[in-house]
């Protein structure tokens, strides 16, 4: 048969090939395929090997659920080979990534839905000294991972490229990754309106956003969305604009910025998205009656103020959304991604204790 | 060639200990591990079914992680796949209510027309069966609806998208897998989809200012709350008052046509954006032809609708992922209130249209 002649044999085929499709174009019963493709003796070579090339042709594959579900039944042991999700991270344990404390809350909300749906769950890196993109896509393919967790991947750090059209894939942060895949995150716009709201029904008027200078890149900027929103609802005289921290600064700088800017724009309390916020502002020497909220806290802390992420829900849901998405076999780049916001709650601190 | 499908093969019963996988972990051996409960309680149990007691959910549910035991997807694929085959005669039911007394009216309104048929699509792939419940006058009260679905053990529920002027939806929540649509100011059911009206006036914005237009009005929706400061964050965001831009031009969207007309000539305005479609109307009885004398952009439009430029909302996609939701929520039994609030926006895609031309276009000049 000739290449073009194939190429109109498949683009005629609609459907995944089956054994009859075999069978039809070696010219043989299927059941002589079915023993053919087994290896079976009682098929003699020359016929099993008609059927090999007419399997080929065709682009027969055996259905691996089908063939799982018989083996097992034949054989009544474990499957060996239970479907895994892979959460990629371009941030290595070696750069810190267990240092983070939203990673392990993160992790764990994926990994129990995983678990609960019966999926295998590990992390893998995409870092110096770990995979890059042409060995993770080797190893996926070896491991037979077909879903995908973009885990947050920061800027400036190593990028990721697979053929895409061949996984399923849904992703946290990273706003800025091309492509853009079903995304999940804390409702970090939510999250500022919420500290917004209580630091002013705490008798703070002058309320000051502080974030890093790669924020707005990885979060779409719905931190300042939320921020902008609030603002339009107070008098024009407390309206501050918002502090972005250079990227990668230390903290002892950090401690000196953000409190020359508190004295410079006269805020009365401070939102971040920084757990060390407070301590930024004692190191720097701002006024000690500035409040401080953190906008992304992993649990109630008595002496933080701040909304409280709740990161096992953005977890199981990163899991919950990758696999409807693997059960309805929507493999690739989606053509309209959808994002998916997970709200936090407030907890009172004595970081900004009410005014009165 | 032979050899690579060699290994395709039926693999031979393993004969030693030492290599033989370890045995499957059933049902049944959780049920007697768990002290004897049958078999369908562990069933149950572990898709976590309201019908077992916590306590005995929670002892199951130790046991079974104890021994091992594990879903299997292949086998969830595989029953998927007999379902497929038309074997089993009934599947689930999921409500889909809407707020309209007829099923005429509800047709009549493109937007639930998209949302149906949407989740109709993805109720059938995911093997459900939709239903649709009205609720109003002339329907179903709230109390008839919650006695309904108990009756018939139907607890998979979508809020479609209910007017602004109807209350909130009523019912014994936490006996439902519950999703709603738009409805945002709505405290349950806590997982919300709905349309991405930040993005989408963002995009407005900037292609009125590629156009052209300089004077960017934005008129809010009345009584939608949530979707009125969505729209007005992506306004401010793209306007940043804070780089002296001038005010930002936003006003209720219940404005009367006469302090609308003032507006519109105290502001100089030459473009509005607004979500409601009936803007271009109340534009022309306050005296500005949309698309000769003022553009108008719609923020949240159907696909229908052709003569106006704005985003078109995929509605359609947004009543698929109503029933993923939905099924998802089930499949885990996760009834009642969450632990937070959650939402999924799906984006518009932006449209040109005759009601947004070039700006040098329009017949005033101000």
């Amino acid at each position: 048969m000739g290449e073009s002649a194939r190429r109109d044999e498949f683009r005629r085929m609609k459907h995944l090939p089956t054994i009859k499709d075999v069978a039809a174009a070696a010219g043989v019963h299927f059941t002589t395929v079915s023993m053919a493709l087994r290896s079976d003796p009682r098929i003699r070579p020359e016929t099993r090997n008609r059927v090999l090339a007419a399997a080929l042709r065709t682009g027969y594959q055996r259905n691996p659920v089908g063939a799982a579900l018989s083996m097992r039944r034949r054989s009544a042991v474990a499957a060996k080979n239970t479907p895994r999700i892979a959460f990629l991270s371009n941030r290595s344990p070696e750069n810190g990534f267990y240092r983070r404390d939203y990673i392990g809350n993160l992790l764990r909300g994926a990994r129990e839905q995983a678990l609960a749906l019966g999926y295998e769950f590990e992390v893998v890196f995409v870092d110096q000294g770990h995979h890059d993109s042409p060995s993770l896509y080797r190893y996926l393919k070896k491991q037979a991972i077909s879903g995908l967790i973009i885990g947050a991947f920061e800027p400036d750090r190593a990028e990721l490229s697979l053929p895409w059209e061949e996984f399923c894939v849904v992703q946290i942060d990273s706003r800025h990754h091309r492509p853009s895949f079903t995304f999940v995150s804390h409702d970090q716009m939510h999250a500022v309106r919420l500290a917004f709201t209580n630091l002013r029904r705490l008798g703070y008027r002058r309320v000051g956003l502080a974030i890093g200078a790669n924020d707005p890149i990885v979060t779409a900027d719905l931190p300042g969305c939320g921020y902008l929103l609030e603002l339009y609802s107070v008098a024009a005289a407390d309206r501050l604009e918002p502090l972005l921290f250079p990227p990668n600064v230390n903290m002892k700088a950090a401690a000196r910025i953000v409190s020359e800017w508190v004295r410079e724009v006269e805020a009365d309390a401070v939102i971040c998205n920084w757990m060390m916020i407070g301590r930024l502002l004692r190191l720097g020497g701002a006024p000690r009656r500035v409040g401080s909220a953190c906008m992304c806290l992993q649990r109630p802390v008595p002496h933080l103020a701040g909304v409280v992420s709740n990161t096992d829900l953005v977890g199981s849901q990163l899991t919950s959304r990758l696999a409807t998405l693997l059960q309805s076999e929507s493999y690739g780049v989606p053509a309209i991604p959808t994002s998916t916001y997970v709200e936090g709650l407030w907890h009172d601190g004595t970081s900004a204790p009410g005014r009165n | 060639m032979s050899k690579a499908f060699g290994t395709m093969a039926r693999p031979r019963p393993a004969e030693t200990d030492v290599d033989s996988p370890p045995a499957v972990v059933t049902m049944r051996d959780i049920a007697r591990l768990a002290g004897g409960v049958h078999q369908s309680t562990v069933s149950l149990a572990l898709r976590n079914h309201p019908a077992i007691s916590l306590a005995t959910r929670r002892h199951i549910q130790r046991t079974a992680a104890a021994a091992g035991y594990h879903r299997d997807p292949l086998l969830d694929a595989f029953n998927e796949r007999r379902l497929q085959s038309g074997q089993r005669k009934s599947h689930p039911v999921l409500a889909f209510v809407v707020d309209f007394g007829h099923r005429r009216k509800m047709d009549a309104s493109p937007l639930h027309g998209h949302l149906w048929h949407g989740a109709l699509r993805a109720a059938e792939t995911l093997f459900h069966r939709l239903e649709l419940f009205l609720v109003g006058p002339g329907a179903l009260t709230p109390e008839r609806l919650d006695s309904i679905l108990f009756t018939r053990g139907i607890d998979g529920l979508i809020v479609a998208s209910f007017r602004p002027q109807t209350p909130p939806l009523e019912l014994t929540w936490k006996r439902y897998c519950g999703v709603k649509i738009e409805c945002q100011d709505w405290v349950v059911p806590h997982f919300t989809i709905a349309t991405d009206l930040l993005q989408s006036t963002r995009v407005a914005y900037r292609r009125a200012k590629q156009l052209g237009y300089s004077r960017v009005g934005l008129l809010l929706e009345p009584g939608e709350r949530a979707r009125s400061d969505l729209a007005q964050a992506g306004y401010l965001v793209e306007h940043s008052p804070t780089r002296a831009r001038g005010k930002p031009l936003i006003a209720p969207g219940n404005l009367s046509v006469q302090r609308l007309r003032k507006w519109i000539r105290s502001e100089q305005i030459d473009v509005v954006l607004a979500a409601s479609a009936a803007t271009g109307s109340v534009l022309t009885a306050a005296g500005f032809a949309p698309g000769r004398e003022i553009g108008w952009a719609c923020l949240a439009l159907t696909e229908a609708e052709r003569t106006v430029a704005g985003l078109v909302a995929d509605y359609e996609r947004a009543g698929a992922l109503a029933v993923e939701q939905v099924v998802s929520l089930s499949r885990l039994n996760l009834r009642g209130p969450s632990s937070s609030s959650m939402i999924t926006y799906v984006p518009s895609t932006w449209r040109d249209g005759p009601s947004l031309p070039s700006r040098h276009l329009l017949t005033t000049s101000r």
